[in-house]
Parts: C-alpha cells; sequence; structure tokens
C-alpha cells in the first residue's frame, strides 16, 4: 500500500539551500518547541522558559541580521513546481522578521523587570511563565510568518496564527476583569473580520483559480478590476486591517491595550501593527507588480488612502479625552497606524527606474517603524516603571513626572515629542520622509490630512508634557530598576540621533531593504518560474 | 432529475433550519435547528461529489461544534431556558442588513463565471486529498500544526481552574 502511494506520487524534498533561507521560521518554531521541552525536564521554573525565549529571540534576529547584511536575494518557493510558493524570502522579510524578534527580547526583558518591581500578580506570573512563553513566541511566529508569504492560504493561517495568541495574552491575567472583558471582546471582533477575510479569500480563489498573489496581479493586469474581484479584495485585505487596526476595524485596540498586562500591550502596540503593515504593503506590491495590474489597481490604493486618513483622524480625535495612558497611547497607536497606511496607499505606483531603485512607501514605513519602535517601547516603558511605583497608569500618576524622577520625566517628553513630529527628533524625519514619498506620488490632499493631524496630535501629547512638568503633586518620588531607566534612557538617545547625526544612515538602510523585495518588477535573482495553475484541491 | 429533486430537498432542509435558528428565541432550540442547517449542507456537500468536506462538515461542526454550544449553554448560563429578547428596531434592522447583503451576494454569485468550479471534474478521493497536503500543500500543513499546538496551550491554561 505504501509502495502503491509512493509510486503513484513522487515525494518532494525541499533543498537543503531553500530550508536554509528560512531559518528565522525554524528558529522560532523551535522556540515554541524547546520552552515545552524544558517545562518537560527542568520543570515549571519561569526563569528557564524565560531565557530560552531570549535565545530563540536572539539567534532569530542574528539569522535575520544575515540575511539582511549578507544580501538576501529575493525567493519564493517551498512548494513542488506544480503548486504556488508558499513562503517568501526578500531582505523586507529579514528586516521585519528582526524588528519582531528583537522586540520580543526586549519585552521579555521588561517582563522580568515586572516581576522584579512587584507587580500584584506576581506568584501567578512565575508560575504559568511557561504559558505565557509559549503564546508569546507562537504570536510572534505568526508575525513572521505575515510578513514572509505571498499565499492567500499561508497569509489567512498567518493572520491567525498571530492573531489566536494574541487573545490569549489579552486574557492572560485571569483574575483581572478588565482582562478577561478585553480578550473576549479581540475574539469576537477577530473572528468576524478572519470569516469576512477567508470569505474573501474564497472569492479570489473561485475567480482566478490559484492562490498565488502574483497570479491573481496578472489575471487582473489582463482582466483589469471586476465588482467581483473588488468585493473579494476589500474583504480579503478586511482581515488584515484588524491587525494594523485601522478605522473601522479598530474597536478592540483601546479595550485590549487597557485590559491586557503592559508587555502586551507594548508587544501588540508595535509587533501587531508591524506585521499587519509588511503584510499589507506586500499584498498591495504583489497585485500591483505588472503595469496593467498597477494601474487596476488604482482604485483599492484610493480606498486604502481614503481608510488611512479615517484611520489618522479618528485616532486623534478619539485619544482627546483620554485619562488613561494605556487607552491613549492605544489611540495614539492607531493614528499611527493611519500615517504608515497613508504610505501603503502609494506603492501601487510604478517608478520609472525601477529595476535598481527602491520604492519610496516602502522604504519610508521601514524608517518610520524602526522609530515607531523606539518611541513605543520607551513611552510604554516609562508607564510601566510609573505603574510599578505607584500602582496607577492614568494622568494623574504623571502629575509633576519630571520633578519625581527627572531622568523618566526627560524620556517620556522626548517621546512624546517625537510621537509628534516635531523636530530635531526621529519622529519628524521618517514622517518627513513620508510626506516626501506622499507628494512624489502627488496625493497633495494626504498631506494636508497628514498634517492637519499633527497638529491635532500635539495637544493631548502635550497634555501630558504639561502635567509631568507644570502640575504640582506632592507624591513620592518614582522609584525605578536601573536597568530599566537605562532601556529606557538609551531608546531615547536612539530617538535623538536617528532624528540628527544618522538621519541619512536610517534612510539608506531602509531603501537598502525595499530594494531588494520579491515581486515582478525586480528582475534580479527572481526564483519565479511560470508554472501551471494545477493547484486547485481535486 | 433524482439531482435536482435532492438538491431542492437539502436546500429547503437547510434554509428552514436556518430560519429557525434566528428566530427560535430559546438558544437550545436554535442550536438544535442548526443541526439541520450543517447537516443540509453536508449533504449538498455530498451532492456535489465533495465527499470528503461532507464528511468533515458533519464530523467537525454537527458533531463537534454544536455539541460545544449546547454544552457550553448548560454549563455557563443559570437555567437551560435563556430567552433572548432582541429590540423591535434591532429586529428591523438585521432583517434590512441580511437582505441587503444576500441580494448583493447573490447578484455577485450568479452573474460571474467561476474557472476553480468547472475545474473540479472528478470526485476527490480522500487519498488525493491527503496526498496534497503532504506534497503541494505541506508547508500551510506544518503551519497549522505549530498554530494548534499553540493554540491548546493557551486554551488549556484558560480552562484551568485557578488553585
Amino acid at each position: 500500500m505504501t509502495h502503491a502511494l509512493l509510486a503513484a506520487t513522487p515525494l518532494w524534498m525541499p533543498s537543503a539551500a531553500d530550508l536554509q533561507r528560512l531559518g528565522p521560521l525554524w528558529s522560532l518554531a523551535g522556540t515554541i518547541v524547546a520552552v515545552l521541552f524544558a517545562a518537560l525536564l527542568v520543570g515549571r521554573n519561569y526563569r528557564v522558559a524565560g531565557a530560552i525565549a531570549t535565545l530563540g529571540g536572539v539567534f532569530t534576529a542574528t539569522l535575520c541580521w544575515r540575511g539582511i547584511t549578507g544580501g538576501a536575494v529575493p525567493f519564493a518557493g517551498l512548494a513542488p513546481e506544480a503548486a504556488a510558493p508558499m513562503l517568501v524570502v526578500d531582505q523586507f522579510s529579514c528586516f521585519f522578521i528582526f524588528l519582531i524578534s528583537v522586540f520580543l527580547v526586549l519585552v521579555t526583558g521588561m517582563w522580568f523587570m515586572g516581576l522584579d518591581a512587584g507587580v500584584p500578580d506576581e506568584a501567578a506570573r512565575r508560575r504559568d511563565a511557561v504559558e505565557f512563553f509559549v503564546l508569546f513566541v507562537g504570536s510572534a511566529f505568526g508575525m513572521a510568518l505575515m510578513v514572509s508569504t505571498s499565499n492567500l492560504l499561508m497569509i489567512i493561517l498567518a493572520v491567525e496564527s498571530a492573531s489566536l495568541p494574541s487573545y490569549g495574552l489579552a486574557g492572560f491575567r485571569k483574575k483581572h476583569r478588565p482582562a478577561a472583558e478585553a480578550s473576549l471582546k479581540y475574539i469576537l471582533f477577530g473572528a468576524v473580520t478572519s470569516a469576512i477575510s477567508v470569505y474573501g479569500a474564497s472569492l479570489l480563489y473561485g475567480q482566478f483559480h490559484t492562490l498565488d498573489l502574483m497570479k491573481i496581479s496578472t489575471a487582473i493586469g489582463s482582466q483589469g478590476i471586476s465588482v467581483l474581484t473588488g468585493v473579494g479584495l476589500f474583504a480579503f485585505l478586511i482581515g488584515v486591517a484588524f491587525k494594523v487596526s485601522a478605522v473601522p476595524f479598530h474597536f478592540w485596540c483601546p479595550d485590549v491595550f487597557e485590559g491586557a498586562s503592559i508587555e502586551i500591550t507594548t508587544w501588540l502596540s508595535v509587533a501587531s501593527k508591524a506585521a499587519g503593515l509588511g503584510l499589507m504593503l506586500r499584498i498591495m506590491w504583489l497585485l500591483s507588480c505588472t503595469v496593467q495590474s498597477a494601474d487596476a489597481m488604482r482604485w483599492v490604493a484610493h480606498a486604502v488612502a481614503i481608510m488611512a486618513a479615517i484611520t489618522c483622524t479618528v485616532g486623534n480625535f478619539s485619544a482627546f479625552r483620554q485619562t488613561n495612558l494605556k487607552r491613549l497611547l492605544a489611540f495614539s497607536s492607531i493614528a499611527h497606524a493611519g500615517y504608515m497606511l497613508m504610505a501603503v496607499s502609494i506603492i501601487w505606483q510604478p517608478r520609472e527606474s525601477a529595476a535598481g531603485m527602491p520604492h519610496p512607501a516602502s522604504s519610508a514605513v521601514i524608517a518610520y517603524m524602526i522609530v515607531y519602535l523606539l518611541m513605543n517601547l520607551a513611552a510604554f516603558g516609562v508607564v510601566a516603571m510609573v505603574y510599578w511605583s505607584t500602582g496607577r497608569e492614568t494622568m494623574d500618576a504623571f502629575n509633576g513626572l519630571g520633578w519625581r524622577n527627572p531622568l523618566l520625566g526627560v524620556v517620556m517628553a522626548t517621546c512624546l515629542f517625537s510621537l509628534v513630529g516635531l523636530p530635531p527628533l526621529g519622529g519628524f524625519i521618517t514622517k518627513y520622509y513620508l510626506l516626501i514619498a506622499l507628494y512624489d506620488a502627488s496625493l497633495i490632499w494626504l498631506i494636508f490630512v497628514a498634517v492637519f493631524n499633527t497638529l491635532l496630535s500635539l495637544y493631548y501629547y502635550a497634555r501630558i508634557a504639561y502635567a509631568m512638568y507644570f502640575v504640582q503633586s506632592d507624591e513620592a518620588p518614582v522609584r525605578a530598576p536601573a536597568m530599566g531607566q537605562f532601556a529606557v534612557l538609551m531608546c531615547a538617545a536612539a530617538i535623538v540621533l536617528s532624528g540628527t547625526f544618522y538621519a541619512g544612515k536610517l534612510k539608506s538602510f531602509s531603501d537598502q531593504r525595499s530594494r531588494d523585495m520579491y515581486g515582478a518588477m525586480q528582475p534580479t535573482g527572481l526564483r519565479v518560474a511560470e508554472r501551471p495553475t494545477a493547484d486547485s484541491m481535486h | 432529475m433524482l439531482e435536482a429533486l435532492a438538491f431542492y430537498i437539502f436546500a429547503a432542509v437547510t434554509l428552514v433550519s436556518a430560519i429557525g435558528v434566528v428566530a427560535s428565541r430559546n438558544i437550545v432550540r436554535s442550536a438544535v435547528c442548526l443541526l439541520g442547517t450543517l447537516g443540509g449542507v453536508a449533504c449538498l456537500y455530498f451532492l456535489l461529489n465533495a465527499n470528503l468536506l461532507a464528511a468533515i462538515q458533519l464530523i467537525v461542526y454537527a458533531g463537534g461544534t454544536l455539541i460545544l454550544i449546547v454544552f457550553g449553554v448548560m454549563l455557563t448560563s443559570k437555567s437551560p431556558w435563556v430567552v433572548f429578547d432582541p429590540t423591535r428596531g434591532q429586529v428591523v434592522g438585521a432583517v434590512i442588513v441580511s437582505i441587503l447583503l444576500a441580494t448583493g451576494l447573490c447578484m455577485l454569485l450568479v452573474g460571474n463565471e467561476w474557472p476553480a468550479g468547472t475545474a473540479m471534474t472528478a470526485s476527490p478521493h480522500v487519498k488525493d486529498v491527503g496526498t496534497m497536503l503532504l506534497t503541494d500543500y505541506l508547508v500551510p500543513f506544518e503551519a497549522a500544526s505549530v498554530l494548534l499546538l499553540v493554540v491548546m496551550i493557551g486554551a488549556a491554561y484558560l480552562a484551568r481552574p485557578e488553585k
């Protein structure tokens, strides 16, 4: 029986070189298994679990860094010749996995600091560390998959792999009512959006008889966008917009950010958005990878531009009345997702010298993402340290922080003004690159929206700065762990440096990462041969 | 002829029980009506020669999910006769949205060609699907297994009683 089966279908083995290219993904999956096996061998030890997660993150980051500096060539494959390529590796995906795994390590550090600082549910945290890190690394694995695929089926699986562990993480504090409520809202919202997304994917598959975005793009190029394609694409993108928390799919975001413990809030605010935006950029990029399909995709891109403008404005307006810092930063992160979505809406525009030149949109998003990571890590770090010291996350805990702990005050002020986008900070320079890219794409109205929103956001960020320096408070000085203070200080220094001395370096780094993106416009090193469309399930 | 007759019977069963699911105010009755809907859809799959899909539909949805729903209701509610009472406004709104959505989708589904549908001719065997899963779709299969592992750990954690 086995012999008959083997004879009937020649077994397929990926080559060693192909497997090696996907090292970062194996490394993350291996970390999950290692955490579990270590628990079998040494029992529930939170130090071991945390150490393995850290090591796994560092190892993955190293592998990605080798891919980035070693000039990883665009590669799409890991499926037999007949099927559509399942996984994509290029500088772009290496960069995003690098970002995610570095952030994984940093948030793990934050988790350990929280233990030492004496959070209320400390004993439970130590006991459940194994489950925590399995879910944590599991969501990182899903996010890494999200940025390294061009296949509808894999995209759906990747979004689920990133979402499902996040639901568990949001409700990880089981005895905490807001956490349970946040987790439930997150699940319901995620379930509905992913159902719509899968429906959209099935419409696309039914119409084009392929799961590969590249082939769908070719078909769109020759047939144009029909109503059916539009509905399918829109429904499919809803699942991704949910991960980015673009309006109107953002309702989960403030509740989850407020209810989850602060490490998870930090994690979701950066990693989930990074993966979602990377995926969104890749989808739009691949769908408009031929001249004809780029022309057809214009209308979808306009829809994304409108969504970006609404996301920004709603995020900023909703942040006005917030008094809980985590909730306020949630709306701020929605607004920032809006800025980055603006870049997604211009990626369909073909560049004349496409072969050697990076696309300004993806380059702008990469630069923005680096600085956004630093800003959010430092801002949430300060909020966490204030919370550990005072037990509150509300605005009044920040009254007089500039005098109660000068270092935290300075770091927080730097982050806030960088989040607004004031010179000479990193937030300014990356927003500047973004606006330049929009200007090149002649989307002037979107520039006005972005600038108007920057002015809006000045109000609520400055309100925190005002509370820190001009509101009198007779509370005790904020005591914070030395390592934590050092870490946020480093972030603030990096924000200042990226806006001044290293602005050019940031630009050239992000240009380089988006140059070798997998797609038809880059003819070098492309490994996709014309394949027969035999990837149906029959 | 016989096939068409069978189709109309199964479609009617599906639709009538679907209406029962939304019209019933008792949540346990809704769940039982859901059995008719899921079973009807499974029969439609059988008619389309999608044997494996039909079997999966019966095992996973009719067998698993449905029982989960009934258990969920029994374990969480204070009485098994939970009645949910939507206001008139909610009902009108839901009906309007559903009719609009159904009309739009039907127009889309009927008015277009489906290359993926016409390519399905022969009845797929379970063996073919299995071979596909371990060749063409090996990577998604493995990714799904990692996902299930992580989700299982998470579910076990959330369901475990606190000591």
